[in-house]
């Protein structure tokens, strides 16, 4: 019967019951309570925001909680169930007077000693306008190897806060949202590379090419680096406008010998001059996607009321010279600048193989999909001023280029000997464009083979 | 090469013996390594599977066939992975369709013959039947002994509350 399985197949039956079932199943005899309480230790998932509890029922036994219970006895033996977590995703509310008890709860984490992958994504309970402090773990599993930390919604919470995962030593990949330069944090400088750091995504972070190349500095050869940003709040900053060219300096000096894959899209910082000139100074990135502003040769700026700045933009500076795979979302629904680069490939990027279109629909009920979808958005009930999208304004903000240009763009790639990727966007993913935080180009299937 | 050398012949452990497709029989790692050891020689005498007895091994033989075409699993993902998905294609939920026993022989028999996919099936299916159960109903359907006091039941359910609404 089912107790006289092997162990092996019971911890694949384990493997795939649904944590409420694994509850029942650690409770109806010992031997698959031996085999049921790992696997509901394993992966920690909590999504709805009701990850508080959770991690107090989880520290309880450590922490004097409400109650003021203490079961020592037990202690030893969550100890050994938290060594079981090898993945911990939750969410968290944060409120600033709740912060450190915040911070005590989290240090649950600190037991999880095994931990391989960990999602930290707090959710704010109030809008807090002086700086967040982010609550971290005060121990990291030194096995932790994926890593994503920040806020849901905007914030600003100074990246010097996540120094002790930048440092740390196994960490493959990390992704932050929301952090930002601090005025008050001075820039330690760290010195030489020394961490095994390959991915970094900066996703809706304002950060200065300062902090880049110092945070950068800590990897000893970092492949990827994703800098997005897809928020429009216009009076958080000065009147300076920000040229891109700093960035890809501070790039260049600090990663530029290791660094294959860029993602850049900061067009929603408030004054950035787009395009942005430089990128021809990264002559090892093989993989670039782009948002469609940044590579335009009309240069202005986005934020309308200033003057455009007197900056030389030709195309050659536009791209890494050695560059293989392009992704875009097209700006125009005739791909003028596309247009060009090809023109001009042998010239500009010889290497170039692949480009990767991503079009937001396909058809009709992808169209229709999308309007729904934009008409549902709280800021189109929140505030009546903005419009009620329809179809034709769907093609401004969303152009999608015609079956007859595609052909003849597909037509021109061949000759170039490029190949032409379309990417439509599934509706059920939209929130790729909303948060500008899809999959990057080498997170695509047959990206990344030569 | 001529069809009847890509025959073999298993014998269960109650003597039966079944002649069966090479390459349906190579579903199972346990005989596919055993073939690529044993050569040439492995074609002309009988294989004994000594822990599977002759409707169990007819029974997995009859999942073989239907999936002898399936193309190889992708690399076994380790167990860090996320939760897995507990859905079974509709002709392996038939093919479920069996009384505990069985199921478990199945089970077993994947295991020993080294069958992934199928063992994953047999797994998905128990998992299956776990799913909403109380700890009660789990133990009344597979016929579980509890050697629990009712203190330790209680503490076991203090440990894992917190997981208990997911």
């Amino acid at each position: 019967m089912l107790c006289d399985l092997p162990n092996e197949a019971i911890a694949i039956i384990a493997s795939f019951c649904q944590p409420a079932d694994l509850c029942a199943l650690s409770r109806s005899c010992k031997l698959l309570y031996s085999h049921a309480s790992p696997a509901l230790y394993r992966h920690i998932v909590v999504k709805n925001g009701t990850a508080e509890y959770i991690m107090c029922d989880l520290g309880r036994v450590m922490f004097e909680t409400d109650d003021g219970e203490r079961h020592p006895l037990e202690e030893p033996r969550l100890r050994e169930l938290l060594r079981q977590t090898r993945s911990l995703d939750i969410s968290l509310h944060w409120y600033e007077p709740d912060f450190w008890q915040t911070r005590r709860i989290i240090d649950v984490i600190n037991d999880m000693v095994n931990l391989r992958h960990m999602s930290l994504i707090y959710i704010e309970e109030e809008e807090y306008m002086n700086g967040h402090d982010l609550p971290l773990p005060s121990v990291l599993a030194e096995t932790l190897t994926t890593c994503t930390v920040g806020f849901k919604d905007w914030a600003n919470w100074s990246i010097w806060k996540a120094t002790c995962l930048f440092k740390h030593p196994s960490l493959r990949q990390l992704e932050l949202h929301w952090a930002a330069s601090a005025v008050n944090d001075a820039v330690v400088d760290v010195g030489c590379g020394s961490t095994r750091l390959e991915s970094l995504a900066l996703i809706d972070c304002l950060i200065t090419p300062d902090d880049l190349y110092q945070v950068l500095r800590y990897p000893r050869a970092l492949q990827y680096l994703t800098l997005a940003t897809d928020f429009n709040d216009k009076d958080m900053y000065d009147d300076e406008q920000v040229n891109c060219a700093d960035y890809f300096s501070a790039i260049r000096r600090a990663s530029g010998k290791s660094l294959q894959g860029l993602r850049f899209d900061v067009t929603h910082w408030g004054n950035i001059i787009v395009p942005a000139p430089g990128m021809h100074e990264l002559r090892d990135v093989l993989y670039l996607e782009v948002a469609p502003d940044h590579i335009e040769v009309d240069k202005r700026v986005l934020n309308f009321q200033n003057p455009i700045p007197d900056i030389d933009c030709p195309l050659e500076q536009l791209l890494p010279p050695n560059l293989e795979v392009l992704k875009i979302t097209p700006a125009a629904s005739d791909l003028p600048t596309l247009w060009s680069i090809l023109d001009r490939k042998s010239e500009i990027v010889p290497h170039l193989r692949k480009i990767i279109l991503t079009l937001h629909y396909r058809n009709r009920v992808m169209k229709k999909e999308l309007i729904a979808a934009l008409r549902e958005r709280d800021d189109y009930e929140n505030d009546p001023e903005l419009f009620e999208p329809d179809e034709e304004d769907l093609e401004k903000i969303y152009p999608c280029a015609r079956k007859r240009v595609l052909r003849a763009f597909r037509g021109c790639c061949e000759k170039q000997g490029v190949e032409l990727m379309l990417l439509h966007e599934d509706s059920k993913r939209r929130e790729v464009f909303e948060e500008g935080a899809g999959p990057s180009v080498w997170e695509i299937d047959d990206q990344g083979r030569r | 090469m001529a069809t009847e050398s890509n025959k073999i012949t298993l014998v269960s452990n109650d003597g039966a013996e079944v002649v069966v497709d090479r390459n349906v029989a190579e579903r199972s790692m346990l005989i596919k390594n055993m073939m690529e050891d044993l050569g040439e020689a492995a074609m002309t005498q009988s294989v004994p599977i000594p822990n599977v007895n002759e409707s169990v091994l007819k029974k997995v033989i009859e999942w073989c066939e239907h999936h002898k075409n399936d193309p190889p699993a992708a690399a076994d993902d380790d167990s860090d992975s996320r939760k897995k998905t507990t859905d079974i294609e509709e002709w392996d939920q038939k093919f479920m369709q069996v009384d505990q026993e069985m199921l478990f022989e199945i089970i077993l028999a994947s295991n020993y013959l080294d069958i992934k996919p199928l063992l994953d099936v047999g797994c998905k299916t128990v998992a299956n039947m776990i799913k909403g159960k109380s700890p009660e109903e789990i133990r009344k359907t597979f016929n579980i002994t509890n050697d629990f006091t009712p203190e330790e039941e209680e503490q076991i359910r203090r440990e894992n509350e917190w997981a208990e609404d997911r």
